[in-house]
C-alpha cells in the first residue's frame, strides 16, 4: 500500500457519498444502519495500521451483533475504512451497544460508530467524546484547533501503536497455539502425542508460547521505530529465550519461532506504520540482526547449514519467508484447511530439524510424504498423516522449522491478508 | 451566482455541517443555525456563512444549517457547494475552494 494523503475535498466528498450509501441501505432493508468509520486526525487517513485495527474492531461489531447483522458493506478509500451493517435491533438499543464497544477500549475511541435510524436521522450519543489530548469535550477543542494538530496527531498514533502492539503479540502468541494443538502433524507434538520428542508435551509447548508475549510486544516496537536499535532486538531474542527455557525447564521448545515471528512482527510493524512490503521489512531486520550477532554461539540449524548448505530459519527470514507465505496461501485458498497448509510447507521446506536428526533422507522422506499426501483426496489426508506420524516416531525426526512456518503463516493469515 | 431551487450540501456526520440554501428575492441572508458549539462558536460561523456567501454574489437566501462541529474550512466547502447545487452548475471547481 503507497501511504497517500488526503484532501478536505475528499473527505467531504467521501461523507456525501456514504450518506447515499447509508440512505440506499435503509430504503433497501427498512432497518436502522451501524456506519463504522476511524476518527484519524491529520491529512493521512489509511494505513496499513488504521486497516489493521479497523479490521480488528470491525471483528468485534459483528461478534457483538452477530445473528442480528442482516447484511454487510465494507469499502476502503484514500480516506480511510468504512464499514456499514443492516441491523436488526431498535436503534436506541443499536447506539447503546456501539457507545459500549466505542467506550469499552482505548483504541474504540478513534472508531465511529454512528447509528442512522430509518428516517435517516442519526442517532446521538447521551455523553460528548473526550478530546485525545486534554480529555475536556473534543467539539470545542476541535472546533478551536485548542492543543495544535500535532499533539492530536501524536495521541491518535500512540494509540493505535499501543493496540497494535498488544493484539499482534496476542496473535502470535495464538498462532504459536494454533499450531501445537493441529493434529495430526507428522513427528511433532500435537493432541495425540509427543511426536519424536521425550522432553515435551502439549502443555508444555502452550506455556512456553505464553512466555514470549512481552518479547512479541517489544518486537512491534522495534519494528514502529524510526531507527531502530538492532542489538536490542537481539539482547531481547536472547532474553526471551532465556524465559522461555526457564519456564519449560531447559527444554528448546520456541527458539525458531523466537527469531522467525519476532522478525516477521518488526517487519509487519514497520508495514502497518510506512506501507511497503513486510516481507520486505522483515528480510532487512533479518540481515541487519544477522551482522549485528554474527559472533553469536551456534545452533542446530547453523551446524546443519554448514554441513548440508540447506536452507534454515535464517534463509527463510532472509528471503522474506517464502515458506510461510506459502503456507499462508495454502490456507486462504483451502479456507483456513491447517493440516493442507502443513503439507504444503512441508512438501518444499529444507527443514533443518530434519537435517539434524536424520539426515537428507529424513528430509526426501518427509517431503516425498507431504507430496504423496497432497495429492490424495482431502478426506484420506488425515488418516496417511496419522501413518507418517508413526513413521516419524520410528525414525525419530521432527520437522521443527516447518512446525514454525506453519505458525508463522497462520500469523500472517490473520494479519496482513491484503498481501496473501 | 443566481439561485434556481434548494441546494443542501453536508452530512449529520461529526465535525461537518448540512446546509440548505433557498433562493429569495429580497430580504438579504437569513441565516437558522443550530451547532453543537452553538455557545462558543455559533456568531463565527454565521460569519463564515455570509461572508461565503457574499463571494459568491450571493445577496439573498434563506439558509438553514446544522453544524456538528465543522472547521471553517469546512463551512466554507458546504456553503459554496450548497450554492453551486442550488445554482443548478453541476461542474463546480473544487480546486477554487
Amino acid at each position: 500500500m503507497i501511504i497517500q494523503k488526503t484532501t478536505l475535498e475528499e473527505v467531504l466528498r467521501n461523507r456525501e457519498k456514504r450518506m447515499h450509501a447509508q440512505q440506499d441501505l435503509i430504503q433497501r432493508y427498512q432497518r436502522p444502519i451501524l456506519s463504522c468509520t476511524m476518527n484519524i486526525p491529520g491529512d493521512v487517513k489509511r494505513t496499513p495500521l488504521i486497516d489493521f485495527v479497523f479490521r480488528q474492531k470491525m471483528g468485534e461489531v459483528r461478534c457483538e451483533f452477530g445473528g442480528e447483522i442482516i447484511a454487510e458493506k465494507r469499502q476502503c478509500e484514500v480516506t480511510g475504512p468504512e464499514a456499514f451493517f443492516v441491523v436488526d435491533a431498535s436503534p436506541t438499543d443499536l447506539k447503546e451497544r456501539a457507545v459500549t464497544i466505542e467506550s469499552q477500549s482505548r483504541v474504540g475511541r478513534l472508531l465511529d460508530l454512528d447509528v442512522i435510524d430509518t428516517d435517516g436521522t442519526k442517532r446521538s450519543r447521551m455523553q460528548p467524546r473526550s478530546c485525545l489530548v486534554c480529555g475536556g469535550p473534543v467539539t470545542i477543542c476541535s472546533r478551536s484547533r485548542a492543543h495544535g494538530l500535532a499533539a492530536v496527531k501524536s495521541a491518535a498514533w500512540d494509540i493505535l501503536t499501543a493496540y497494535a502492539e498488544a493484539q499482534l503479540a496476542d496473535l502470535a502468541v495464538d498462532a504459536l497455539k494454533r499450531e501445537a494443538v493441529l493434529t495430526p502433524k507428522p513427528g511433532l507434538v500435537d493432541g495425540n502425542n509427543n511426536g519424536a520428542h521425550r522432553d515435551m508435551d502439549l502443555g508444555l509447548l502452550l506455556s512456553s508460547a505464553d512466555s514470549l508475549r512481552l518479547y512479541f510486544q517489544f518486537c512491534v516496537d522495534v519494528g514502529f521505530r524510526e531507527a531502530p536499535d538492532i542489538s536490542k532486538l537481539v539482547n531481547a531474542g536472547l532474553e526471551a529465550e532465556k524465559t522461555m527455557l526457564s519456564r519449560t525447564g531447559g527444554v528448546n521448545t520456541h527458539k525458531g519461532a523466537v527469531y522467525a515471528m519476532g522478525l516477521f512482527l518488526c517487519g509487519v510493524a514497520k508495514y502497518f506504520k510506512q506501507g511497503g512490503d513486510p516481507f520486505a521489512h522483515s528480510a532487512f531486520f533479518a540481515a541487519v540482526q544477522a551482522e549485528a550477532s554474527a559472533g553469536e554461539r551456534s545452533s542446530h540449524g547453523r551446524i546443519v547449514q554448514a554441513k548440508y548448505l540447506a536452507g534454515g530459519a535464517r534463509e527463510e527470514a532472509m528471503n522474506g519467508f517464502p515458506t510461510a507465505r506459502k503456507g499462508a496461501a495454502a490456507l486462504t485458498e483451502s479456507q483456513g484447511d491447517e493440516l493442507y497448509a502443513l503439507l504444503k510447507i512441508l512438501e518444499g521446506i529444507r527443514d533443518t530439524n530434519l537435517l539434524y536428526r536424520g539426515g537428507m533422507d529424513a528430509l526426501d522422506y518427509v517431503q516425498a510424504q507431504a507430496r504423496r499426501i497432497l495429492a490424495m483426496d482431502p478426506e484420506r489426508r488425515k488418516d496417511a498423516l496419522l501413518e507418517m506420524d508413526q513413521e516419524c516416531i520410528r525414525l525419530n525426526i521432527s520437522p521443527g522449522g516447518a512446525a514454525d512456518m506453519l505458525a508463522l503463516a497462520l500469523f500472517i493469515e490473520r494479519t496482513v491478508p491484503e498481501l496473501i | 451566482m443566481k439561485l434556481m431551487k434548494t441546494g443542501t450540501a453536508g452530512t449529520m456526520e461529526s465535525n461537518d455541517i448540512m446546509v440548505t440554501l433557498e433562493p429569495k428575492e429580497t430580504g438579504g441572508v437569513q441565516i437558522a443555525l443550530s451547532s453543537s458549539v452553538m455557545q462558543q462558536f455559533g456568531r463565527q460561523i454565521e460569519a463564515v456563512i455570509r461572508q461565503t456567501l457574499t463571494e459568491l454574489g450571493i445577496a439573498h437566501a434563506s439558509v438553514d444549517a446544522v453544524d456538528k462541529g465543522a472547521l471553517d474550512c469546512t463551512v466554507r466547502a458546504r456553503v459554496r457547494t450548497a450554492a453551486y447545487r442550488a445554482a443548478d452548475q453541476q461542474n463546480y471547481d473544487w480546486g477554487a475552494m
